[in-house]
C-alpha cells in the first residue's frame, strides 16, 4: 500500500481506494485452495440440506449469505482502520476523508440493499436489523472487549416483556418509527456520523491508539500460530498466571521426587497447556452463568424450554474452546520443536515407545479434563432450565471425537494455514447438530446414542493408539524431516 | 606476569597460533625481554588470556623446550633455560628478522616495487617508528 | 574422509586412524540423511575422542546444523549408525543424557519463562548441576533473573543458552553457532569460559560457526562438511603447517604429486589449463613452473569446501 496509490486522484473512483486496498488484502490473505474451500462450503452445505429439506438449503443458504456479508463488512473495517495509521493521516491530504467516505457508503450501500431486500421479501424491518448490526459489528472491530455483551443479547427481548404495558408499547412504537423509511434515514445518518468517528487525523491519541491496534492484530495472528505470550484481551495475563502456578507446583512436586510426566509437557509452552484450557472454559462457564442468573432475576424461568433452548447453544461455546485447545496443541507441537529437542535429550524423560505412550494419555488427559469439567458446570446451570439436556448430551459426545486428532504421528507435522484450522470444527460441529437433531426429533435416545458414539469413536481410538505408538518418537516433532 | 598479555595472536594468518607464539617467545628472549630463569606464564593463565585452546600454549611450550629455548622446573612452570643468559648474537637475531622480511620482499615483488625503492622505503620507516 | 597423517608430538586431540586408542565420545559411521527431499548426508562418517575440540566448518546450508541434530539424536537417519559413548542414540540411558549439553542455534527458546525459571525447570532433571557457576555467570553476563526470556536482548539470550548447557558441566558439549548474536569482547569471554570447560574437565566440544577467528584460537581439531561427507578432519595447526596450495599445469602438478605420492585434498581448475590443489606437501622441493603456498584458515575453508 504505498502512499502514491493513496495520493493518485485520478480516476472517478479514486476516492475509493481504500476500498480497492482492503480487498487487495482480503484476496491475498486466502489462496486459490482455499477460496475453492469456503466456495465448497459456501454452496456445498446448503445443496446438500436442500436435498433434505428444500427450505432447509434456502434457510441455511441466506444465513451463510448474512455470514459472509458480515464477515467481509468487519473485514473491510479492520482493513480501513490499520490503512488508517496516524502519520499517514497527518501527511497525505484527504486519506481520513476518502477512508471514512468508504467506510460510510459501505455502510449505507449494505443497509439500505438490506431493507430494499426487506421490502421485496415482505420484512418491514430488516433494514434496520442490518444496521445495528452492522454497526455493532463495526464497533467489536473497533473495540474487542464489546464481544463481552454478547453474552447480554438473550435479555434484549426478556427485559421487554418485564417491562410494564406502557414500557412495552414506547418501545414498540420506537421500533415502529426507526423502521420507517425516515425512521431509517434517522438512524443510518446517525450511525454514519458515529462510524465517521473511527477514523482519526492523526495526533498523539491516535497515534497510541494505533499501536494497541497493531499489537492486537500481531498477537491474534501469532496466537493462531500458537505464538503469542500474551493475548490481546485481558484474559492474557490470567493464561500465564495459571501457567506459572503449574509450573511452580510441578517442579515442586519434582523437587520432592515425584515428577511425572506433567514437568515434559510443560515444555509445550503456556497456550497449549491444560491450566490455560481451564481458563477459557471458566470465563465461558462465568458467562453463561451471568445469563442464567440474570434469567433468574428477571424471573423468566416460566418459559424456561424455549429460553432453554437458546442457552443451549452455549455448547458451540465449549466446542470453540476445545477446538481451539487442539489447535493450540498442534501449533505448539510445530513451534516449540526447539524447546521439545531440549527436552527430549535430558535425562529421566522416557524414550522412544514409552514417551509416546506417556506423551499420547497426557494429551488426552489434557483434553478430557477441560471437557469434563466444563460438561459438568454447563449442565448444573442449564439442566433446570429445561430443554437442554440434548444440546449437552449430543455436544458432550461429539466433542469426544475431538480428541481422535492428538494420537498421531507427530513426524511430519506442519503448520496449518488458516482456512485449514476450521476444517475441525465442520466434523464435530455436524456431528454435534446431527445428533441433538436425532434426539430432538425422537429418532435416537440418549442411551441409543451413548451407544452409536461408542461403537465408532472406540474402534477409531484403539486404531489411532496403535498409529501413535508406533510412530517414531514424537519429540521433537517432525524428525524425520 | 604483564608478559601474558603482551602477546599477540592474529588468526587469520596463514601461520598456526602455536607458531606465532613460539616466534614471539624466541623474539623476546633473543632481544633480552625475557631472561634466562625468567617464569614463564603457566598453559592455563594464557589460555585464558588470550582465550586460545591450552593444547596450542602446550604445544608451543614443549617444542620450545624440545629447542632448549625453554626448560621445565620441578612444579610444573616453564622458565627460559639457563643456557640463554645473554642475547643472541647479532647474526642469530638478524637470522629471526628473516622471516618478516621475505614477507615484505613478497609483497614488493607483486606490487613491482624495486629493490632501491623499497630500501629507501624501509630506511625511512626504521628511522620515523619509535623503537 | 582424508586424514592427514600425524606427526609423533600430536596432542591427545589428534585422531588415531586404527581403531584402537581411547573409546570415542561420538562415533557416526555410514549416517545418511535427507531433509526436505534434498540428501544432506550422504554415508558420513566421523569420530570425536574424549577430550577433543572440534570446530565444524562448512558452507552456509551445507548441513551442519542437520549433522549436529542428527549426532544428538534429534533427527532421524534414513541409514548408519550413531552411537555416543558407546551408547546407541534410540536407548541412551540417563547416567549418558546428563554428560551432554547442547546449544541450539535458536536461542530464544522457552520465551515465555524467566531465566530463573527456566534454570530452575532444567535443574530438576539433572543429577549434577553447578548453581553458583550459573549464578556467577548470570551475574558475570548481565542477565536479569527475573525478566522474561522473551524480552530479553539476543545477545543474552544466547548468553542463557550457554549457561543453561554448561551448568550441568556435561562431558560432552555440541554448539550450534553459539555466538553469532554476540559483541567481540561477548565472544572473547564466550571462549575463556569454553577453555576454562576444557582445560577443568576435558569436555569434548564440537562447535559449528562462521566466525574463523574463533575457531582458529579455541578448537585444536576442524572438520569441513562438505557435499554430506567430512571432508577433512585434522589438527588445525597440522593443517595449516603441512598443507600448501599449489599451482601450475595440471599435468605437471599431478605427475609432481605421483611422485611424492601423496592425494589431493582438494582441486579446482584455474584458467589456462591451470589447477589449484590442496596437499600435504610441506617444504619439499618444487618442480619448475609450480607454485606452492602456504594458507590461511579461510583459503583452507574457501578451497576445502567448494
Amino acid at each position: 500500500m504505498s502512499a502514491a496509490a493513496l495520493t493518485n486522484p485520478g480516476g472517478a473512483f479514486a476516492g475509493l481506494s481504500p476500498l480497492r486496498a482492503a480487498l487487495q488484502s482480503l484476496a491475498n490473505s486466502q489462496t486459490c485452495v482455499s477460496w475453492g474451500f469456503w466456495a465448497l462450503l459456501f454452496v456445498g452445505v446448503p445443496a446438500a440440506s436442500a436435498l433434505i429439506k428444500p427450505k432447509l438449503g434456502l434457510l441455511l443458504l441466506a444465513a451463510f449469505v448474512v455470514i459472509a456479508l458480515i464477515g467481509l463488512w468487519g473485514a473491510l473495517v479492520s482493513s480501513l482502520l490499520n490503512q488508517n495509521h496516524p502519520t499517514l493521516a497527518r501527511l497525505v491530504p484527504g486519506q481520513p476523508r476518502r477512508l471514512r467516505l468508504v467506510l460510510v457508503l459501505s455502510y449505507l450501500a449494505l443497509s439500505v440493499a438490506s431493507e430494499l431486500l426487506g421490502r421485496a421479501f415482505d420484512e418491514p424491518r430488516i433494514g434496520l436489523y442490518a444496521a445495528a448490526t452492522l454497526a455493532y459489528f463495526a464497533t467489536g472491530v473497533r473495540w474487542p472487549l464489546t464481544w463481552v455483551t454478547t453474552a447480554l443479547f438473550g435479555f434484549g427481548p426478556l427485559l421487554v416483556r418485564k417491562l410494564p404495558l406502557d414500557g412495552r408499547m414506547l418501545v414498540g412504537e420506537l421500533l415502529l418509527a426507526a423502521a420507517s423509511p425516515l425512521g431509517l434515514a434517522c438512524v443510518l445518518a446517525a450511525a454514519s456520523v458515529y462510524l465517521a468517528g473511527f477514523v482519526r487525523d492523526g495526533g498523539g491519541a491516535h497515534g497510541a491508539a494505533y499501536e494497541r491496534l497493531q499489537k492486537r492484530r500481531r498477537a491474534l495472528k501469532a496466537s493462531v500460530a500458537g505464538e503469542a505470550v500474551q493475548s490481546p484481551w485481558f484474559l492474557g495475563t490470567l493464561s500465564l498466571r495459571g501457567y506459572g502456578r503449574s509450573f511452580e507446583r510441578t517442579l515442586a512436586r519434582a523437587a520432592a521426587g515425584r515428577a511425572g510426566f506433567d514437568r515434559v509437557m510443560l515444555a509445550l509452552g503456556p497456550q497449549s497447556h491444560p491450566a490455560t484450557m481451564l481458563q477459557g472454559v471458566v470465563v465461558l462457564t462465568l458467562l453463561v452463568a451471568v445469563g442464567v442468573i440474570g434469567l433468574w432475576l428477571a424471573g423468566s424461568f416460566q418459559h424456561s424450554a424455549q429460553v432453554g433452548e437458546g442457552f443451549a447453544n452455549a455448547m458451540f461455546g465449549l466446542l470453540g474452546v476445545m477446538l481451539s485447545a487442539l489447535q493450540q496443541v498442534h501449533a505448539s507441537m510445530v513451534r516449540r520443536r526447539p524447546e521439545q529437542g531440549l527436552v527430549s535429550l535430558l535425562p529421566g524423560v522416557p524414550r522412544g515407545r514409552e514417551f509416546n505412550r506417556r506423551f499420547a494419555l497426557a494429551l488426552l488427559r489434557d483434553y478430557l479434563t477441560p471437557w469434563a469439567l466444563g460438561m459438568a458446570a454447563l449442565s448444573l446451570l442449564l439442566v433446570p432450565l429445561g430443554g437442554t439436556r440434548h444440546a449437552l448430551v449430543a455436544f458432550g459426545v461429539a466433542l469426544l471425537g475431538g480428541g481422535l486428532v492428538l494420537w498421531r504421528d507427530w513426524t511430519g507435522v506442519a503448520l496449518i494455514k488458516g482456512w485449514l484450522a476450521v476444517l475441525i470444527y465442520v466434523p464435530i460441529a455436524s456431528a454435534a447438530v446431527a445428533a441433538r437433531w436425532a434426539l430432538d426429533a425422537r429418532r435416537l435416545d440418549t442411551s441409543e446414542l451413548l451407544l452409536v458414539a461408542a461403537l465408532v469413536l472406540v474402534p477409531l481410538y484403539a486404531w489411532r493408539w496403535r498409529v501413535a505408538l508406533r510412530a517414531p518418537m514424537a519429540w521433537p516433532a517432525g524428525r524425520r524431516g | 606476569m604483564s608478559e601474558s598479555l603482551a602477546f599477540s595472536i592474529n588468526p587469520g594468518s596463514p601461520e598456526p597460533i602455536y607458531r606465532q607464539l613460539m616466534e614471539q617467545l624466541r623474539r623476546r628472549v633473543a632481544s633480552g625481554a625475557l631472561v634466562a630463569g625468567q617464569e614463564l606464564p603457566s598453559v592455563r593463565e594464557l589460555a585464558l588470556a588470550l582465550a586460545v585452546n591450552p593444547m596450542t600454549i602446550s604445544k608451543a611450550y614443549g617444542l620450545l623446550e624440545a629447542e632448549g629455548l625453554l626448560e621445565r622446573r620441578r612444579g610444573l612452570s616453564m622458565v627460559v633455560a639457563a643456557k640463554h643468559r645473554h642475547a643472541r648474537s647479532q647474526a642469530e637475531r638478524i637470522a629471526l628478522l628473516r622471516p618478516a622480511l621475505q614477507q615484505a620482499a613478497e609483497a614488493a615483488r607483486q606490487l613491482e616495487v624495486g629493490p632501491r625503492d623499497a630500501l629507501e622505503l624501509f630506511k625511512t620507516i626504521l628511522q620515523e617508528e619509535p623503537k | 574422509m582424508t586424514t592427514l597423517t600425524l606427526s609423533q608430538h600430536a596432542a591427545p586431540g589428534g585422531l588415531a586412524l586404527d581403531g584402537s586408542g581411547p573409546a570415542a565420545s561420538v562415533e557416526l559411521r555410514g549416517l545418511s540423511l535427507a531433509y526436505a527431499g534434498r540428501p544432506v548426508l550422504d554415508g558420513l562418517d566421523w569420530r570425536l575422542l574424549p577430550g577433543q575440540v572440534v570446530g565444524l566448518l562448512g558452507r552456509n546450508g551445507v548441513g551442519k546444523t542437520t549433522l549436529l541434530e542428527a549426532l544428538l539424536g534429534l533427527r532421524d537417519a534414513r541409514a548408519g549408525s550413531a552411537t555416543l559413548f558407546g551408547q546407541p542414540l534410540a536407548t541412551l540411558d540417563d547416567a549418558t543424557r546428563a554428560r551432554i549439553g547442547f546449544v541450539p542455534q535458536q536461542s530464544q527458546l522457552f520465551d515465555w519463562l524467566t531465566p530463573r525459571q527456566l534454570l530452575a525447570y532444567f535443574r530438576s532433571f539433572y543429577p549434577k548441576w553447578n548453581g553458583p557457576k550459573a549464578e556467577a555467570l548470570l551475574a558475570r553476563w548481565e542477565i536479569p533473573q527475573d525478566q522474561q526470556i522473551a524480552k530479553l536482548s539476543g545477545g543474552q539470550q544466547q548468553r542463557l543458552s550457554i549457561v543453561r548447557a554448561l551448568a550441568p558441566e556435561p562431558d560432552l558439549l555440541v554448539l550450534d553457532e553459539p555466538v553469532s548474536s554476540l559483541d567481540p569482547i561477548g565472544r572473547r569471554d564466550f571462549l575463556r569460559e569454553l577453555v576454562e570447560q576444557v582445560l577443568d574437565r576435558g569436555t569434548t566440544v564440537v562447535f559449528s560457526t562462521h566466525i574463523l577467528s574463533d575457531l582458529e584460537r579455541v578448537a585444536f581439531n576442524v572438520a569441513f562438511l562438505a557435499h554430506g561427507k567430512i571432508a577433512v578432519q585434522a589438527p588445525l595447526a597440522e593443517l595449516m603447517d603441512d598443507c600448501r596450495r599449489l599451482t601450475g599445469p595440471a599435468s605437471r602438478v599431478d605427475a609432481h604429486l605421483r611422485a611424492q605420492g601423496l592425494t589431493p585434498l582438494s582441486r579446482r581448475e584455474l584458467d589456462a589449463g591451470q589447477v589449484a590443489v590442496l596437499a600435504a606437501h610441506a617444504d619439499a622441493t618444487l618442480p619448475e613452473g609450480l607454485h606452492a603456498e602456504r594458507l590461511s584458515l579461510e583459503d583452507l575453508f574457501a578451497e576445502l569446501t567448494q
